[in-house]
């Protein structure tokens, strides 16, 4: 029983001494570690993930003041009615207000419509007597910016002559070409859709009026180097 | 659910049996479906993360319309009515007797909804189509009310057709002091020269026409293909309007067709394209263009002077004014015009069917 108890004694001793062995290992580098090292204590790594923040506004021709963009935004005036020679210009204001750079692209898509009848009683589709066009620094030859102010923009399309130049495709979905935005650029677009002056009575409309639900996103992601 | 169990998911203690093929596979399955999913996962939301998209989804684009309403009256001391027929929403006819005159007042109708717009005058047996004055905007007046007065030669079915968009000849009439007689402003007084049912009345207006087809073949064969182009590209669009209301369009048609009048087509259309040079450098934002459609139409029309109409409807047939139009094979253009009009008159009364049955 005690040769039991002598054991036991034994391994306890031991082990208490391992113990303290690497307590006074960890102290005395600890110590050196400490003494031989200096930190500033003012400098903070902060490890934060990138942050995308695409602001888009927008405004007509004749005000002065750019509105946001959301879901809900109605860019196109209601009270606009489409004849021959009409021209409706609105101007796209594209900040980047996050912390990286970004790839951005405009889409015009036609999410639905309604086809009239016309005078000779035809049916026809609106989008067909229309046409578009959206000016970005790309659509630009003159620039080789990335980028358009918003005096360039209102000098490419401030005469009828140039935005009946601008406006030339048919009216449908379109996607522009990708460009990039640097951190707190700015950017600016100006879409065009306008009704040819040549256009007869074959969409002079009776019954029900004719309309054109159209969509316009810009999306940015992520830019690959 | 627990035999299900049993069968692919159950695994037995240690010492109580193997574990089966089958779940080992079943397992190995959902563990790698599992892994797709989390990635998939992982992807889409880093995706998500590092895009934005700004949208606006509804953004509606109408059209506008426009109507005119035409009422007549005898400008005489007994100011009669003169009873007016409205074909469709746009045409209105009124018979108008010779040694007559007549007081013509237009107006946009309360449904309409287009800025501007003007009446196309034109009459049976007469060659020559009338554009009358902007109605609603005009330049920086607003016009409500147009007020002519109109006499014909001989007694005739007058048509009034009101069309959007600025008239053609605007642009002359925007050049002060160079007004085109074609087109009629407030306060005008218009005499339409009607051709009677007697052929000799014919001759010197063919004779006429005959210079100017020489004229205008002439010094437009180098624009023939360029014009050609345009035109055609017009008749498309008038051919996508086929009815019988479409007449005019489907002179422009025909009349492409026709290599005699080529010389007219292209007069007209150079016309029309220095009317809308013209009318581009003009400062009005609307007002100030043309509808090339019925620049095609209207303008070939004009040209030819002498031709003829000698269908029994009511619209002038496309292919009786080109043949009497041309001077060179006036022969053939004869032999063809009869041709020409049956088809054309087939083909009307097919459009007149089917947008009936429509």
């Amino acid at each position: 029983m005690q040769k039991i108890k002598k054991k036991a004694y034994k391994k306890i001793a031991l082990a208490l001494s391992l113990c303290a062995i690497l307590a006074w290992t960890a102290l005395g580098t600890s110590a050196s570690l400490a003494w031989f090292s200096d930190a500033s204590p003012e400098v903070k790594n902060i490890i934060n993930f990138a942050e995308f923040d695409l602001e888009v506004s927008y405004r007509l021709e004749d005000e002065v003041t750019y509105v946001p963009i959301d879901s809900q935004t109605d860019i196109f005036d209601d009270e606009a009615l489409y004849e021959p020679g009409y021209t409706q210009i609105v101007y796209l204001k594209v900040k980047n207000n996050g912390t990286v750079p970004f790839n951005y692209q405009t889409a015009v898509i036609i999410n639905s419509f309604t086809s009239g009848t016309n005078v000779f009683g035809q049916r026809f589709n609106l989008q067909e007597h229309l046409k578009f066009g959206l000016v970005t620094a790309e659509t630009d030859k003159n620039s080789t910016n990335s980028t358009l102010t918003e005096k360039e923009v209102e000098a490419l399309v401030a005469k009828r002559e140039l935005a009946k130049e601008v406006a030339a495709q048919p009216l449908n979905t379109y996607h522009s070409s990708i460009s990039s935005l640097g951190v707190g650029e700015t950017t600016y677009m100006a879409l065009v859709v306008r009704m040819p002056e040549d256009t007869g009575n074959v969409a002079n409309y009776r019954g029900t009026q004719p309309e054109v639900n159209l969509g316009i996103s810009v999306t940015a992601t992520q830019m690959q180097d | 659910m627990k035999e299900l169990y049993n069968e692919f998911f159950y695994v037995p203690k240690h010492g109580y049996g193997k574990v089966r093929e089958k779940v080992m596979l079943t397992r190995i399955t959902v563990a790698i479906v599992f892994i797709i999913i989390c990635i998939a996962t992982m992807s889409i939301t880093a995706y998500a993360y590092f895009s934005c998209t700004v949208s606006s989804e509804y953004n509606s684009i109408k059209s506008a319309n426009f109507v005119a309403d035409v009422s007549i009256s005898i400008h005489d001391d007994s100011n009669n009515a003169v009873e007016v027929t409205k074909i469709d929403s746009i045409t209105h006819t009124a018979k108008l007797e010779i040694d007559k005159k007549y007081k013509v007042v237009l107006m946009p109708a309360e449904e309409n909804t287009a800025t501007t717009g003007f009446c196309v005058v034109s009459a049976e047996k007469c060659d020559k189509k009338y554009h009358t004055q902007q109605l609603g905007v005009d330049g920086d007046e607003i016009i409500d009310t147009i007020t002519f007065y109109l006499t014909v030669t001989n007694t005739t079915q007058v048509e009034f057709l009101a069309h959007w968009g600025t008239s053609s000849h605007y642009a002359d009439y925007t050049n002060k002091g160079n007004k085109n007689e074609l087109y009629i402003t407030d306060k005008d007084e218009v005499e339409m020269t009607v051709r009677g049912e007697n052929a000799s009345a014919d001759e010197p207006k063919e004779d006429k026409t005959t210079i100017n087809s020489l004229e205008t073949t002439e010094n437009s064969s180098t624009d023939a293909v360029s014009s050609t182009t345009s035109t055609k590209t017009d008749s498309t669009q008038s051919e996508a309007a086929s009815t019988d209301k479409n007449t005019e369009s489907t002179m422009s048609t025909s009349v492409n067709s026709t290599s005699s009048v080529k010389g007219q087509d292209t007069k007209s259309t150079v016309a029309s394209t220095e009317n809308k040079e013209e009318a581009a450098s003009s400062e009005n934002t609307e007002s100030a263009t043309t509808t090339s459609v019925d620049n095609a139409s209207f303008d070939t029309t004009e040209s030819n002077e002498s031709s003829t109409s000698s269908s029994e409807d009511t619209y002038t047939t496309a292919s009786s004014q080109s043949a009497e139009s041309t001077t060179i094979d006036s022969v053939n253009n004869t032999s063809s015009k009869t041709e020409d009009a049956e088809l054309t008159d087939a083909e009307s009364t097919e459009m007149i069917e089917q947008t009936l049955s429509n």
